[in-house]
């Protein structure tokens, strides 16, 4: 019964920040909200294996990165429109100016390269570099050279849009 | 950084509403890409492997005797080649199921480019020999049961085989083939792709 607890809890947790990674990689509403789903399903199926090794943060969120990049096997995702619509229609209380930053920083984040999605989404949640190192498996010191070129990229794509 | 940390703030201004399925709906669900090719393995394996157990009834249990010792091993080879390969499915089963979805982004993609460079060589190999080893299986039968047939019963049996098998090889299991050698180097090729983003030596 812990078990299940401990599940809901996840749940309730985790799946803003997961659908918002989702959508950082997908930038389609839609689609993000079944990765989202399909990232918990397999919490579910794999929570018995959880062995404490890692932040149970690092090790959800591994799921959901790995959940994302195997989507990439049957297709290859290219920014949409579709997320101008959709992504309005999930937000809640933003005002129509924020609401309008935040549609352009998901089409910014949809023109970096997949992986780099992924990581900039745990940057801009504020994860400890050590663990998105140890999320991605790459060296501390690659990922921060690599984080320093996404963010100079993000804002420039974000520039050129002439908004900061 | 100034800029970054302004676009951070946007990101974390956001309101995701909560999920829309419940967490008990969740653990209903069986699905996902890798479940269902899981699955399918097997399900083609339990299935291969059960084959074996009609055949060898047929030929050594129900009452029917062959005067050849050959048709009795060959009645042996078209039981055993479905449960070798069977057991071929079982293995990819397995592998499949090693595949470890909670493991380093790094160490993922390296495992499903190792399966899908195994499920080629298996498509440009094993699925050829199988279809050969087991139609050499059928000769060796049909060399005594038609024996009892007359010369039209023999047309009438040899030729639509000798059609269907010509048609399933070089006309459905070729076109198949090029179709998932090409999904499959797609695959291989996205894969490859995200391992380079990830290991790319930043300058």
């Amino acid at each position: 019964m812990a078990l299940l607890t401990d599940f809901d809890t996840l749940h309730q947790t985790y799946y803003p920040k997961v659908l918002k990674l989702c959508l950082g990689y997908t930038g389609d509403y839609a689609q993000a909200q079944d990765l989202a789903q399909e990232t918990f399903v397999k919490v579910w199926q794999n929570l018995a294996k959880f062995k404490g090794e890692s932040l149970v943060s690092t090790w959800l969120y591994r799921i959901a990165v790995n959940t994302c990049l195997n989507h990439l096997r049957t297709a290859r995702h290219r920014p949409t429109d579709a997320l101008q619509t959709h992504h309005s229609e999930q937000i809640a209380e933003e005002t129509g100016e924020l609401d309008q930053q935040i549609n352009l920083l998901y089409k910014c984040i949809s023109q970096l390269a997949e992986t780099d999605r992924l990581i900039i989404s745990l940057v801009l949640e504020d994860t400890p570099y050590t663990e998105i190192a140890q999320i991605a498996g790459i060296s501390d010191g690659n990922l921060r050279v690599k984080i320093h070129r996404i963010k100079q990229q993000l804002t420039d794509i974000y520039h050129r849009y002439g908004r900061l | 950084m100034d800029d970054f940390e302004n676009l951070k703030r946007v990101w974390q201004q956001q309101t995701i509403r909560p999920a829309d399925f419940t967490s008990a709906e969740l653990k209903k669900t069986n699905d996902g890409h890798q479940r269902k090719l899981e699955r399918t393995q097997l399900m083609s394996a339990i299935a291969l492997l059960l084959t074996p157990v009609g055949i060898i009834w047929i030929g050594f249990f129900s009452g029917i005797t062959f005067q050849s010792s050959l048709t009795y091993g060959a009645v042996i080879l078209i039981a055993l080649i479905p449960a070798v390969q069977g057991i071929i499915n079982l293995s990819t089963y397995n592998w499949l199921r090693r595949i470890d979805i909670t493991a380093p982004i790094a160490e993922h993609l390296s495992q499903w480019q190792r399966y899908y460079a195994f499920r080629k060589r298996m498509i440009r190999f094993n699925g050829p020999i199988y279809f050969l080893l087991l139609n050499g299986a059928f000769a060796l039968y049909f060399i005594e049961i038609l024996g009892y047939f007359s010369w039209l019963g023999r047309v009438v049996v040899l030729i639509p085989y000798v059609a269907w098998m010509l048609y399933a090889y070089f006309v459905l299991g070729k076109r198949n083939l090029q179709k998932e050698t090409e999904r499959l180097e797609a695959i291989i090729g996205n894969l490859q792709t995200l391992q380079r983003q990830l290991d790319a030596p930043e300058s």
